[in-house]
């Protein structure tokens, strides 16, 4: 099914999104920044689920996933 | 050829240019650790491997144990055309001076390499259909996108180079 863009979600909403606790997933360089692997931000069908702040919270999001990171 | 096997991944806080041995014990570390498995996928590590290249391919093992639905957005395990398409990436780089690569695993199973150096980046993801998409990020942010499905080697020699020299 071919997605189309939702006009009611502006470009300007927070999104959540997992990251694993695997290595590499983000990685800090000399100067104490996080750099997020652009694989983070991918699905297997080319698509990409998120969460949208607006109507969960970190906490909710991160229910019974231990160790994974929010972004 | 010394054969390449399950390894465990230990976090290292030094440089990305620091040697992880201070001699060349790692050497004799690494092929120990690489010569008593039955797995068909190898990796020689004779003559002057880089020792990135070593830790490169600990990641990739570390990889290799993720089952389905790592990422808990069903992502899928590491896809054997991808773990051996990478193995031949590392050793036609083996003797090239490069920092680590972050190692990482896509959510279809692919690998991405990603380095960072003199303020570029360089992105080459590995697919299981010995092709290559890469993607250059220079120290001004112009952004280079492409792919390659032949003569790999080179455009890998290619892509590197790129990001070794200024």
């Amino acid at each position: 099914m071919e997605c189309e863009d939702d006009p009611n979600i502006s470009g300007d909403v927070v999104l959540f999104r997992r990251i694993p606790p695997w290595p590499d997933r983000v990685t800090w360089d000399a100067n104490g920044q996080p750099h997020f692997s652009s694989f983070n931000f991918k699905d297997k069908e080319n698509e990409l689920s998120v969460h949208l702040a607006s109507e969960t919270t970190p906490d909710e999001v991160l229910r019974e996933h231990d160790g994974f990171g929010l972004v | 050829m010394n054969q390449l096997m399950e390894l465990g991944l230990t976090h290292s806080p030094r440089p990305v240019w620091e040697p992880a041995f201070a001699d060349n014990s790692w050497r004799s570390q690494a092929r120990s650790l690489y010569s008593s498995t039955a797995s068909t996928e190898t990796i020689d590590l004779s003559g002057d491997t880089a020792i990135w290249v070593v830790e490169a391919a600990q990641k990739l093992e570390t990889l290799g144990r993720l089952q389905v639905d790592w990422d808990s957005y069903g992502g899928l395990p590491l896809r054997p055309g991808a773990k051996r398409l990478t193995l031949r990436v590392l050793e036609w780089l083996r003797k090239d001076e490069l920092p680590v690569p972050a190692v990482v695993l896509g959510p279809a199973g692919t690998v991405q390499l990603e380095w960072r150096a003199k303020g570029k980046e360089l992105e080459v993801e590995l697919r299981d259909n010995e092709t290559i998409e890469y993607v250059k990020v220079s120290p001004t942010g112009e952004i280079e996108e492409g792919e390659a499905t032949s003569d790999l080697s080179r455009k890998l020699h290619d892509l590197t180079n790129w990001l070794r020299h200024s």
